[in-house]
Parts: structure tokens; sequence; C-alpha cells
């Protein structure tokens, strides 16, 4: 604990939600009638925790986690398939195809960043992202193309998970917003 | 939501001292041996489920600032005489007076 009591209950304020702030305020004006540093330390210290642990279980903490989680999540997807595009490229149709994956890992890893940016946005792009991938699908099952490197039925596939994808996105955004939205559940 | 699921022991024990007379803080913690970390998070739960008041005093020094105190309110009272009744509190607590 090597940061003053001052600065412990600074990096309360921050992380206490404003329905707490009452709180705060007392735990700032009972620091005043600890003598001894070492007890302002430890009582700071705690007034640090107590911010942490309501901020956390706050709306807005909750929602901040679901959505790192959910980050996380698409990024290490993204990883995984920038790994397997750059494995066993021996020929024309798997550079096709690794690049393709490129592709779309950077599209998941915008999905990651939006769902930590905005729930609106990720709603825009989960939407047209599902719309593109599903009229792919559509076509590709439906006209079969012959393309160079790269069967079509390859491409429906990754259109399929894709579209899945962007519909769980769609409906992990509209949850969440619902979930932890003040307007809705604070009367 | 509400849960109903029997309060903690450090629970019972922040119960018990303010059972007795209101309480600063600091005092409490002093008095129930809990870390400020695990007292104010008490104190806001049981204030949340209307257990507990708080209000400010003006200091008794000149120059502190205000300090709050935290008392139970007649269903706090209710509360903590049901969860500290010998044949329902834990045994560690049953030297302690109400």
């Amino acid at each position: 604990m090597i940061l003053s009591p001052q600065t412990w209950l600074k990096w309360a304020a921050k992380l206490m939600p404003p329905s707490r702030k009452d709180w705060l305020a007392a735990m700032q004006n009972e620091l005043e009638q600890i003598s001894g540093p070492a007890e302002q330390n430890l009582f700071a210290f705690g007034c640090f925790k107590a911010a942490l642990l309501e901020g956390a279980r706050s709306r807005k903490g909750l929602s901040w986690l679901a959505r790192s989680g959910g980050a996380a999540a698409l990024f290490a997807f993204s990883t995984v398939l920038i790994l397997m595009s750059t494995k066993n490229i021996s020929g024309p149709e798997t550079l096709a195809l690794s690049k393709l994956m490129t592709v779309l890992a950077v599209f998941y890893m915008c999905g990651a960043a939006l769902l930590m940016a905005s729930l609106k946005a990720l709603k825009i792009y989960a939407g047209i992202g599902f719309c593109i991938a599903a009229l792919m699908m559509s076509y590709l099952l439906s006209a079969a193309p012959s393309y160079a490197y790269l069967p079509s039925k390859y491409l429906a596939a990754l259109s399929f998970e894709t579209a899945g994808a962007m519909a769980t996105l769609f409906m992990a955004s509209i949850y969440l917003n619902w979930l932890y939205d003040p307007a809705i559940h604070d009367a | 939501m509400t849960r109903n699921r029997a309060p903690s022991q450090s629970t019972c024990l922040v119960l018990s001292e303010l059972c007795q007379q209101p309480q600063y803080g600091y005092a409490l913690m002093k008095k129930t041996g809990l870390k400020s970390g695990t007292l104010y998070p008490i104190l806001m739960r049981l204030k949340d489920r209307g257990f507990l008041t708080s209000n400010w005093e003006e200091p008794q020094i000149l120059g502190r600032p205000p300090r709050q105190s935290y008392e139970l309110t007649p269903n706090g009272r209710a509360y903590a005489n049901e969860v500290l009744a010998p044949d329902t509190q834990p045994a560690i607590l049953r030297g302690i007076k109400t």
C-alpha cells in the first residue's frame, strides 16, 4: 500500500457509482478523524476496496465486465483465425482461404472494439454484418458459382458461421442494453 | 429483488453494536474489529434494506468536517433482535450483549 490515503480515496471516487456518492463523502470525512498514517492508509485502502466492489456490482460495472468478456472472446477467436490462416499455405487455394480468414479476423476484431465502445454501434455493425453474410450465403448456395481457388461450399460455410456470429452479437447487444440500462430498471 | 439468506457473522457484529447506540464508521470499525473494506459494504446493504439510517453530525472539534453516524431504524432493530436471538445467532456471538 504505497499510495497515500488521499490517492486511495481519489481512486475510490472514480469507482464508486453515483448512487453511493454520499457514502464516499462519509468515508472522506471519517478519514480526517483518524490519526496515524498507517491507520489512515488501512482505512483508505479499505474504502477503495469497498468502492471497487460497489462499482463492479453497479449496472455500469456489470455491463463493462460482460462486454469485456465478450470482447476478449471475440479477440481470442480472431487470433485463432489469424494463426490458422498462416499455417499450411501450400498453394493458391490455401493462400486464398488464408486471406479470407484474415479479413474475417479483422472484421471480428472490429466487433470486439465496438463491444467496448458502444452497444448502439455494435447493433448497427452486427445488423449489417448479418445481412451481408446472409445474402452471401443464400447467393452461394443458390447460384453455386465457381471461383478460381475457393470452392463455393467453403465460402458458404464461412458465410453461415459469420451470419451466426453476427446474429449472436446483435442479440447480445439488445440483451445487454435491456439488462443494464438504468432508464429501464431504475424507476 | 431481495435475498433472504442468513446474515454473515460480520453483519451480526455490526448489528449487535448498533443495537446499543448510534455509531460513527471508525468507531464501529474499532469495536467490531472489521476493516473499512468489509464494514462499509455491510452498512450500505443494511441501509438499502431500510434497516439503517445515517445522519450528518456537526464536528465536536472545530475545524474538522462533519461526520456521518449510523443508527438502526425500528425495522432494523426488529431484524437485529431476530438474527441475534440466542437460538439463531452463531456460537461466537452468544457473549455479546444486545
